[in-house]
């Protein structure tokens, strides 16, 4: 399975591991990015020996995969190191817009480049994660079938990044990002979430009069993608009561007396948020496309931000009018 | 029976071997002995690691502290876990003392290699066996998520001089006799936010919203109308700032992280600061930390936490010169009374 030999080139090369992701294949390309398993020989080669002689034996069971770039002597390398990692981060992003999973950006972990004998490597503090992460079965496992998935997602984040006054969505992508960090304490995660959120949700302007909560606008994006829950539904359970209760312990830092943990609460709010951001961006789009007065017009004669059409299609989701969800949705 | 709990404080030096603390010490350690925590003998490999590690010696957080028997009555590293609970105090109380004095957060030790060296000359008359115990496996320890990286090759991105190892001593100390109150949940939470400040690549803007959480969860958890007065009004309080430029800035901290959460523009507020982003998220940053200090100046170690914080918090909320304000920041004034200097302060040229 893995060549005893040296693929890589060996004079100038950049390498970056991606902590947790799994794929089948020997190399894939995602966004513009070529992303690999390396043999036990080519990553010594990069690591340069170093990793810690424990680590070893355990290489082959972690499977770990790399972004890699060979750098042309010709080429300005700074450059191209600053917009791989900007790339990269687009990846981890998008990784996150498209399902749960353990994924770290290397900024966390590990960049190693070499350059004709200059070797250089910047080392974050979960630098052995791309090791440890998939053996402790933290993993992000990428089927074949989704890897065009996270490429539109990709692509996506490419056009958003550059509309003009985005500075909501990179906000909301910064703090959903964080809030995939190990070692957060609990309290601090859903912190994370809950100010997202309200980010997402709330704080709409007092001149749209809505009257539904920003939790209710969170469940209605969970109904987009699931349809509607049993009143006895887990999720359902979470966004109409629990929510409101995490909220105050979470806030208060109180003992947890709900019968659902931290770690499960987390996983519906990061899935009503990546939703929410994925409808967001789609609006956004539409709207630096100058579509969006066009679809919206006849439904919602004031002129709305995204975030407002958003929440405006939320609310009407919510209460049972879909029509305004499904243009949006159509386009 | 005893343990040197020896702690690596990633990228972080002192410009000495030690520096001597009044129960502990920060102190540099020679690679040999790093070999004997490891149970590891001098070979090529180990070679070229203390060449690394003599250019960036890392430095460790020392302190002799007495443990259950039992600890050493079990499987070695069998309670590691529970060793760690242990003197988790004593650590987060150096991290918070570094944190505190320089206004850079310092990656939690508990990334990196903590060993519990248990040669003594007591330890080892009480269990006989521990001697050959440590030639065998070493200091009992654990690694983190970046293994021994920290250990071996210490690159410094925080620095204490010779001339301010005083200033560090005296707030090491007081941060020392607020220990119980550290450790409250309610405190870590607000503390928790600035120290993720920490990791590599957290963006201005999470910079800002990440301090600012800290801040409401510490002054005003309650308030959900007039935030940005209630806000300003107890912030303005707690810094004690007179000068208008310094009343600049400090209008501005809500609104920024108002308009960040609405999604707005904030390039129309920033530029009508004094001073860039950067200077202005260090600026709030040290008066998050001077506001923490004050308040653990003021807090009772007897005392429910929960009440000091209210009352804390609502005399915040009083007019500039009413008396009960003006006493409160009195008795919370703890560069007055414990004469302490953050390195910021200091004139370091």
């Amino acid at each position: 399975m893995y060549p005893e030999t040296i693929r890589i080139s060996k004079s100038s090369g950049y390498a970056c591991p991606l902590a947790g992701l799994q794929i089948d294949e020997p190399a894939i390309e995602l966004g513009s990015l070529l992303i690999v398993k390396f043999n036990r020989h080519e990553w010594e080669f990069i690591e340069r020996r170093y990793i810690f002689k424990d680590w070893f034996s355990q290489y082959n069971d972690a499977n770990p995969v790399f972004v890699y770039k060979d750098l042309d002597n010709e080429a300005d390398i700074q450059k191209v190191i600053t917009e791989t990692d900007s790339q990269i981060t687009r990846l981890i992003t998008a990784f996150h817009l498209h399902k749960y999973g353990y994924i770290l950006d290397p900024i966390y972990t590990l960049k190693c480049f070499y350059n004709n004998g200059v070797y250089d490597r910047l080392v974050g503090p979960y630098r052995t994660e791309y090791l440890a992460a998939p053996i402790a079965n933290l993993r992000y496992t990428l089927k074949a079938e989704e890897q065009s998935i996270v490429n539109g997602i990709y692509e996506t984040l490419t056009i958003t990044e550059k509309i003009p006054n985005n500075e909501l969505v990179l906000n909301l992508l910064n703090n959903f990002n964080l809030s995939f960090l190990p070692t957060l304490s609990p309290y601090f995660s859903l912190n994370t979430l809950y100010t997202i959120i309200e980010m997402l949700y709330g704080r709409i302007s007092p001149k749209l009069c809505t009257t539904t909560s920003p939790y209710e606008r969170s469940l209605a994006m969970i109904n987009v993608e699931y349809g509607l829950l049993e009143e006895t539904d887990k999720w359902q359970i979470f966004f109409t009561k629990q929510i409101h209760q995490l909220r105050n312990i979470v806030h208060h830092h109180k003992k947890n007396n709900l019968e659902i943990s931290f770690e499960e609460a987390k996983i519906y709010l990061q899935e009503s948020i990546r939703l929410g951001i994925r409808m967001l961006i789609r609006i956004y789009i539409l709207k630096s496309q100058n579509r969006l007065e066009k679809i919206t017009n006849e439904l919602i004669p004031t002129k709305l931000t995204p975030k407002e059409l958003l929440n405006i299609a939320l609310e009407k989701k919510y209460d049972g009018d879909d029509s305004l969800l499904e243009k949006i949705l159509s386009n | 029976m005893e343990i040197r709990l020896l702690a690596t404080l990633p990228k972080f030096s002192i410009e000495d071997l030690e520096l001597c603390l009044t129960d502990a010490r920060l102190l540099k350690i020679p690679f040999e002995e790093i070999l004997e925590l490891e149970a590891q003998q001098q070979s090529g490999d180990y070679q070229k690691q203390s060449f690394k590690y003599n250019i960036y010696p890392p430095v460790f957080f020392e302190k002799w502290i007495e443990v259950p028997d039992y600890y050493f009555n079990s499987e070695p590293n069998e309670l590691i876990n529970e060793m760690i609970e242990f003197v988790k105090p004593y650590i987060d109380t150096c991290v918070c003392a570094i944190h505190f004095y320089t206004g850079i957060p310092i990656l939690p030790p508990y990334l990196s290699a903590i060993y519990f060296d248990y040669r003594s000359n007591s330890n080892f008359e009480k269990k006989t066996d521990l001697k050959e115990q440590f030639e065998q496996i070493g200091a009992y320890r654990i690694y983190g998520e970046s293994d021994k990286e920290y250990t071996f090759i210490n690159e410094s991105l925080i620095h204490i001089s010779k001339s301010e190892f005083n200033s560090f001593k005296k707030i090491y100390g007081f941060l020392n006799s607020k220990l119980s109150l550290l450790q409250h949940n309610e405190l870590q939470s607000l503390i928790e936010p600035c120290q993720v400040l920490a990791l590599p690549g957290i963006a201005n803007n999470l910079q800002l919203i990440l301090l600012t959480s800290a801040l409401e969860a510490f002054l005003i958890p309650d308030i959900t109308k007039e935030i940005n007065t209630e806000f300003k009004k107890s912030f303005s309080n707690l810094c004690q700032l007179k000068e208008e430029t310094n009343k600049q800035w400090l209008d501005k901290v809500y609104k920024l992280r108002s308009e960040l959460i609405h999604g707005n523009n904030i390039e129309n507020i920033l530029e009508k600061l004094p001073f860039t982003y950067n200077e202005f998220l260090k600026i709030l940053t040290h008066n998050v930390i001077t506001g923490f200090c004050k308040f653990l100046q003021y807090a009772k170690r007897t005392e429910e936490i929960e009440t000091q914080l209210e009352l804390f918090r609502k005399t915040l909320t009083y007019e500039e010169n009413d008396s009960r304000l003006t006493e409160l920041l009195d008795i919370s004034d703890y560069s007055k009374i414990n004469n302490i200097q953050h390195q910021w302060n200091l004139n370091l040229s």
